[in-house]
């Protein structure tokens, strides 16, 4: 094979945005550990730029050498290392160290493991079995395989009690669009959580005046343009809604922690806080919105350099973009996220192996929810959750995670026009 | 495949919700962004130095200098030996013990003052033992420090602004600051104060800083304070200080051509460090309530007093120019002048004495000047023209007028016009001979000491005179009062006879104690008649002693006015003052050490308490 050929077929592009979101993380993460006191710090070798260098270099080697491993012996060994990553989030509670009200890290020595992040790659390749094993007949039993499979690392995260670890395994479900989940369903789950925010927002009464409103001015427009809706399917929508709003302040009582209740609440702006988290998202916002168009400039950031914003290097490193790099910077990043995730969708489309398609699409569904759902929470759209930016934020586990995602994701795309479909030994490439 | 488009599809939606919601944010969001209302960004005033205070030869006068004010965080506060710690820090123990209640009671965990300012060796010693004291502690302050104790009432003092001042609209001080009071440091307070600027700073989240802001664009800068120059010599300000100890009185000595005032000493006086340090304002109360010596009272700036004989140099010279007498008119003493049927003037010339105008001065002849005065008076009918005239003349030297220097503090004096008199007498009811005192320089006259040397300094100009002035530079930029020259309305050919009158006076006149070896000083003596109201009756005190004068007779470099209350004769006190301040300023030097040892040495204490002591007592001894 010509060295054109190799090229055309590898996925140059989603490597050279994995290698770029890189490159920014690494002049994020400098200008968050980067003092004006001491400039000198940031080049010592236990700064936080040191450590996420040498996580990166390190994810480097391990990615390189995961995208050497054949597809095959992911299919066979995913339900080994599936219960493996089970056991070990259920050794966490035993052996688990409790770092910030949640129990979900191993120590050794001076690195940190956790398996809530390896159980995001196991359980996209059990997913991905599972549908593969069922090409022929995808049964409402396999549904439910599917859910139980999603289902059981999330609720042990939950038990951690690891929220937004949790949250990004729901976007898992949408793999199921198109079997068992339709378009119908997805928007009525949507349609609850709108009904579930208003009544808490605006109280039960005023919620149902609003939504019996809606309803009936929707009906009134239909009408106008001649669709005719069922009675029956009308008046279930209604009385599903009032049941919804009736029950909602009751489940939110009972179902959630109160600190839970507590950045809900400030979300929604039931609740002035300006201490913990609502602190901590005026400063993000009032960081982001700083940067204006062409940003602060890099290494000038006042609230990055101020060390404002808590966790920035974490699950707030968008902000050091967005407030150094202005809007131009956030486009760059949102624009990067977008076109990896839409290029591995559409190549993961080609795919005649449901295996492989399947565990790309997973991939896929865990990077927009981290992107979404990380972005979001720093602009202050979805509530405070913990969950880090892929390839943007401090930490290993995750870095490690969607690098072996990467990885694996580029070695499938790779091999996808010279192997038969999985099932059949492909031969080895070394490349 | 519908999955792959429903995932596209969410992924576009997810991405443009980001992306609008950031451009609503970062672009056309509806926050004010100013940095300045946010945490983010610190702000410090950033206070210039007070300026500094030189002399006429650029010795330092007055700086800035640490003090340390002791405060108290009562929380901290253990059990301690109240009584040694009140006696190191100079007060009470009653004091101690109230101020401290009264800090527990403004807050137990805020600072409170416990002493304004410490005294320097209090401080010293505190400083080292303070850690027995635990809640107390040292603050730094700025105050000023006074290199010269002899121009007190020049320059005045400071102190911290008060809480009115600090609440008034456009304040630009701030808690803690100095504020000029009096004397030069009120005159050039915005000089000496500057202006405070404003810093702003980037901080992190615990407020520390972290680098300036913006590049200092948005600081206001410093007005750096300004630096005075001061036409005081600090060497002859010193030296009549001095020779002034225990005396009540006014020296001021003035550069005649420029008009520059070289000493200004007026005793008794304040001390300014005393008042700045001042705790409780028991030092300000005990200068203020001393309503015998008044030491806030200028004596060189606001004592009005009759300038006795001295004033016949400018009768004499109005005489001249109103053609009244001429250089060559000779008047007959016989022991005095009788001006009126039964009223008669005396004069210590021997009997028949035929004096000239050179003569009349230089032996302070009162009757020849009766004479002239009432001719003067006389010559036009009705007298208010000629007193008018007469008052005109003298007005042009500068006497009864403030003389618009640049001190906050002085008086008008006092010459009388003809209005005034027929206010009294009523119209045509009165002559030469119903104001003759005025003729010697009694009557109605009052004079403050430095119209009485800015006086001299015309005549030994022959005619002319620059406003007196204390500032010769600010910063670097001199000041404008060289500009404002004045021209009396005497011809300035009728200077000479007096002047050699003058100069005959210390020559071979009545004041020849004045006289300097190699210097011709011209100078004009005074005994002036003074008298209180005691227990309700006009009672007569010892002559005050006066001398002006200037010196060298031709190109003179010094005119210098002496006014010792209660000193009898001139020759006693004021005319060795002046003479020895002129032989130190032209000299640097002093010959006549047994005059200088008695003038440092003289006190005027025991004629000053006779009045008070309630029993009868003699005057002029």
């Amino acid at each position: 094979m010509s060295i054109a050929y190799r090229l055309y077929r590898f996925d140059l592009i989603s490597l050279f945005i994995y290698l770029s979101l890189l490159i920014i993380s690494l002049f994020m993460i400098y200008s968050v550990t980067y003092d004006k006191t001491f400039p000198d710090d940031v080049m010592s070798y236990d700064s936080l730029f040191y450590k996420h260098l040498f996580s990166i270099l390190s994810c480097l080697l391990v990615g390189s050498s995961i995208y050497l491993l054949r597809t095959n012996f992911l299919l066979g060994y995913s339900i080994v290392v599936y219960i493996v990553v089970i056991g070990l989030l259920l050794g966490l509670f035993v052996f688990g160290q409790r770092i910030g009200g949640s129990q979900s890290w191993y120590r050794l020595g001076n690195i940190g493991i956790q398996p809530s992040e390896l159980a995001k790659f196991t359980t996209a390749l059990l997913v991905a079995k599972v549908f593969h094993e069922n090409i022929r007949s995808f049964k409402r039993k396999n549904v439910i395989w599917v859910m139980v499979v999603i289902a059981l690392p999330m609720v042990l995260i939950l038990l951690q009690p690891d929220y937004g670890t949790a949250i990004t395994f729901l976007f898992l479900s949408f793999l199921l669009y198109g079997r068992g989940l339709n378009f119908f369903s997805f928007m009525s789950g949507l349609y609850v959580i709108i009904l579930f925010m208003m009544s808490l927002i605006f109280g039960p009464l005023r919620s149902i005046l609003t939504i019996l409103l809606l309803i009936y001015l929707t009906y009134f427009v239909l009408r106008m343009c001649k669709i005719k809706w069922s009675k029956t399917l009308l008046i279930l929508i209604i009385s599903c809604s009032l049941g919804i709003i009736l029950i909602s302040g009751f489940v939110y009582q009972n179902a959630f922690e109160p600190h839970h209740r507590n950045r809900i609440e400030v979300f929604l702006g039931l609740k002035e806080d300006n201490q913990n988290i609502g602190y901590q998202l005026r400063q993000s916002k009032m960081a982001i919105e700083d940067g204006r168009l062409l940003g602060t400039g890099f290494l000038n950031g006042p609230r990055t350099l101020g060390n404002f914003i808590p966790e920035q290097h974490n699950d707030y490193i968008f902000t050091a973009v967005a407030e150094q790099w202005g809007f131009l910077g956030s486009i760059l990043v949102v624009g990067l996220y977008t076109l990896l995730i839409y290029r591995i969708i559409s190549r993961a489309s080609l795919h005649r192996s449901r295996f492989e398609r399947t565990f790309s699409y997973g991939f896929a569904c865990f990077l927009l929810a981290h992107f979404f759902i990380n972005i979001g929470m720093n602009i202050g759209i979805v509530p405070t959750v913990g969950i880090p930016l892929p390839y943007l934020s401090y930490g290993g586990s995750n870095l490690m995670t969607f690098t072996l995602f990467l990885a694996i994701y580029l070695s499938m795309d790779y091999r996808r026009l010279s192997v038969e479909p999985s099932g059949t030994l492909p031969r080895f490439h070394p490349v | 495949m519908t999955d792959k488009r429903f995932l596209i599809a969410i992924t576009v939606i997810a991405s443009i919700v980001l992306i609008s919601t950031l451009f609503n944010i970062q672009i056309i969001n509806s926050w004010e962004l100013n940095y300045m209302n946010r945490v983010i960004v610190g702000m410090e005033e950033v206070k210039p130095e007070r300026g500094e205070i030189y002399d006429r030869n650029q010795h330092l006068l007055v700086t800035n200098k640490v003090v340390y004010g002791l405060m108290l965080v009562p929380n901290d506060l253990e059990k301690f030996d109240t009584l040694k710690f009140a006696r190191s820090i100079g007060i009470g123990k009653a004091d101690l013990k109230d101020q401290i209640q009264r800090a527990i009671e403004y807050s137990p965990f805020l600072s409170s003052e416990i002493r304004t300012t410490l005294s320097d060796s209090a401080s010293l010693a505190l400083n080292e033992k303070l850690w027995k004291y635990p809640g107390f502690y040292l603050e730094k302050k700025l105050a000023r420090d006074y290199k010269t104790t002899a121009a007190y009432g020049l320059l005045g003092y400071t102190n911290e602004v008060s809480q009115i001042e600090l609440n008034q609209k456009d304040s630009r001080y701030s808690l803690r600051e100095h504020i000029g009071r009096s004397g030069i440091e009120k005159q050039y307070e915005s000089q000496l104060k500057g202006d405070k600027g404003l810093r702003y700073f980037l901080v992190d989240k615990f407020n520390r800083e972290i680098s300036s802001y913006g590049d200092g664009e948005f600081d206001i800068p410093i007005k750096k304070a300004e630096n005075l120059t001061l036409t005081i010599d600090k060497n002859l300000q010193q030296y009549g200080f001095d020779l002034m100890n225990n005396k009540r009185g006014a020296v001021v000595a003035i550069e005649p051509r420029s008009g520059e005032v070289l000493a200004l000493v007026s005793r008794p006086g304040f001390d300014s460090d005393s008042l700045q340090r001042s705790n409780d304002g028991k030092y300000f109360n005990s200068l203020y309530k001393d309503t015998v010596n008044r030491p806030f009272y200028n004596r060189a700036l606001q004592a009005e007093y009759a300038p006795g004989s001295t004033f016949k140099v400018l009768n004499a010279l109005i005489g001249l120019h109103e053609n009244i007498v001429t250089p060559q008119t000779i008047y007959t003493c016989n022991l005095g002048y009788q001006y009126a049927p039964n009223n008669h003037m005396g004069c210590r010339c021997p009997l028949g004495t035929r004096n000239n105008i050179t003569q009349s001065i230089s032996k302070s002849c009162n009757s020849y000047h009766a004479q002239l005065y009432t001719k003067l008076i006389d010559s036009e009918s009705p007298p208010e023209i000629t007193v008018n005239k007469w008052n005109n003349h003298v007005m042009s030297f500068g006497v009864g007028d403030y003389l618009n220097y640049d001190l906050p503090q002085g008086s008008s004096g006092f010459i009388p016009d003809g209005e005034y008199y027929s206010r009294i007498y009523g119209h045509f009811y009165w002559g030469g001979s119903s104001i003759i005192s005025n003729a010697i320089g009694q009557g109605e006259i009052l004079i403050t000491p430095i119209q009485l040397a800015n006086l001299t300094a015309a005549v030994a100009n022959r005619g002319f005179f620059y406003k007196p002035h204390f500032v010769k530079k600010i910063g670097q930029s001199p000041t404008r009062y060289k500009d404002l020259k004045q021209i009396t309305t005497i011809d300035s050919i009728h200077f000479e006879p007096v002047i050699e009158g003058m100069c005959q006076t210390v020559s071979n006149g009545s004041t020849r104690i004045a006289r300097i070896h190699s210097i011709d000083v011209c100078g004009k003596s005074g005994t002036v008649e003074n008298f209180i109201s005691l227990n309700g009756k006009k009672t007569q005190l010892t002559d005050h002693s006066v001398f002006v004068g200037f010196a060298p007779k031709d190109n003179p470099k010094i005119a210098i006015a002496v006014y010792v209350e209660n000193g009898y004769w001139s020759t006693r006190w004021a005319a060795p003052i002046a003479s020895l301040m002129i032989e130190k300023y032209l000299t640097g030097q002093t010959q006549r050490k047994y005059l200088e040892n008695r003038m440092l040495r003289g006190s005027l204490v025991a004629e000053y308490q006779k009045p008070l002591l309630g029993t009868d007592f003699l005057i002029n001894q």
